[in-house]
């Protein structure tokens, strides 16, 4: 049971950072995120492997 | 230094940093604690702080002030330098044009060149439904030129060489194609956006709604869905808004359908399989183009809902209301937003309105259902 609760808890903090982005950190008591917005409008970045000019 | 702006969004709070136009978003009691840590000189201060402020234990101080004052670095270096001519050694003239072709914004017409086949196919398909063979006379267009030397796609604006970036980072270039469109479909500059967001915008009478999500989530699917079944289109991928009024604005691109989607799209867009065929940005990954019949060239309209969708098969059907916690971190990263100071007043002040949803789906119909009830209510 012990062991069920800690996944459950890794779990949910895993979720939490994947929410919350790349610079994601995780405080004793909350979260926060660094959200940095593009230097230069853009599409949609490649999916990764993908480059039609190779 | 502390922030440049704050702004209270629901339970959350953001604060934006104009050093590295940067924006700290954080839960409450996080918020105490980074306050705490801009008052404090130095550890044993944070320390001492802390212990003032919490009535309980705060445990791994340490790794707290550590986490901060890493974040506090990152946020007050400066990120936005003009990477427009990095790559750029030499001034570079366009050698070679292999197709050539006006596309008609209604009241003008944009001219475009593209130096190779495989720039065209890159490039083309998502406003070849805008090809006209007659070019309208207008002084705010401008010409446009994409080729590639060396691995490097140049952007040549008036035979003026204006950006370039790897092949591999395509999408920059496309952003700056769609940049200049718009300037020229509603005589503006770059100045005058608010922001470019990396979502999808319907809408329906005078109400829009913003898709947000990464790539892969489902977003174009439903916008082409929502597209077919009457919503009106308002652009796919690429949402401007404009910093006078912040309006999101009518991009003409086509929507652009992953293979994945081919099948359960036929129930709303039946002659899908009949779409040309493109070059996808996957390997061995075919997409095609839609062109949705109800559209908003030269429309703007107020968005104030802003949906994070994402589709799983073998996930539940699940709409509800949502955290910016949750959704920012979708429409602000993949997004262009302008770093002056009024601009990104403008942008909090916009947020603080937003009503933020999470669309879990695994069925178009429900998603659809569900979409409706948020444009209809």
């Amino acid at each position: 049971m012990k062991k069920k609760n800690n996944i459950d808890q890794k779990i949910n903090r895993k979720e939490a950072i994947q929410k919350m982005g790349k610079y994601a950190a995780l405080t004793a008591i909350g979260t926060f995120a660094i959200l940095t917005p593009t230097r230069a409008q853009t599409s949609s970045p490649p999916d990764p492997g993908g480059n039609p000019f190779e | 230094m502390k922030p440049t702006l704050s702004q209270k969004i629901a339970n959350s709070q953001i604060h934006w940093f104009r050093k590295s136009n940067s924006y700290l978003i954080l839960d409450y009691e996080t918020d105490q604690l980074f306050d705490l840590f801009l008052h404090s000189d130095d550890f044993l201060d944070f320390k001492k702080l802390v212990h003032k402020t919490f009535n309980y234990e705060i445990k791994n101080i340490s790794r707290i002030y550590n986490q901060l004052a890493f974040a506090y670095k990152q946020l007050n270096e400066n990120n936005h330098p003009d990477r427009s001519l990095l790559q750029i050694s030499e001034a570079s003239q366009i050698e070679e044009i292999f197709f050539s072709t006006s596309y008609d914004l209604g009241h003008c017409s944009i001219k475009l060149n593209y130096g190779s086949e495989k720039i065209k196919k890159v490039f083309h398909p998502a406003f070849s439904h805008l090809t006209t063979s007659r070019r309208k006379p207008n002084t705010q267009c401008p010409e446009l030129t994409i080729t590639e030397k060396s691995k490097i796609l140049h952007f040549f604006k008036n035979q003026t060489l204006i950006y370039t970036s790897p092949i591999a980072e395509f999408n920059h270039i496309q952003g700056q194609l769609n940049l200049e469109l718009i300037n020229c479909l509603y005589a503006k500059k770059k100045e005058d956006w608010l922001a470019t967001f990396h979502g999808s915008t319907l809408s329906y009478g005078k109400k829009a709604i913003m898709l947000v999500g990464n790539s892969g989530s489902g977003k174009s699917s439903l916008t082409a869905i929502l597209a077919s079944q009457g919503y009106n289109f308002v652009a796919d991928d690429f949402s401007p808004m404009s910093k006078e009024d912040l309006k999101v604005y009518g991009f003409p691109n086509a929507i652009s359908i992953k293979e994945g989607s081919f099948g359960s799209l036929k129930n709303f867009i039946p002659n899908i399989d009949s779409l040309p065929s493109v070059t996808s940005y996957s390997k061995n990954i075919e997409s095609k183009n839609f062109v949705p019949k109800s559209t908003s060239l030269n429309q703007s309209y107020n968005c104030n809902i802003i949906v994070l969708v994402k589709y799983n098969s073998n996930d539940i059907n699940r709409l509800e209301p949502s955290n910016p916690e949750t959704v920012l971190p979708e429409l602000i990263s993949d997004s262009w937003i302008n770093p002056e100071y009024h601009c990104a007043y403008s942008f909090l002040n916009w947020l603080s309105s937003v009503e933020y949803y999470k669309l879990n789906y695994n069925d178009n119909q429900f998603a659809l259902e569900q979409m409706e009830r948020l444009f209809k209510n």
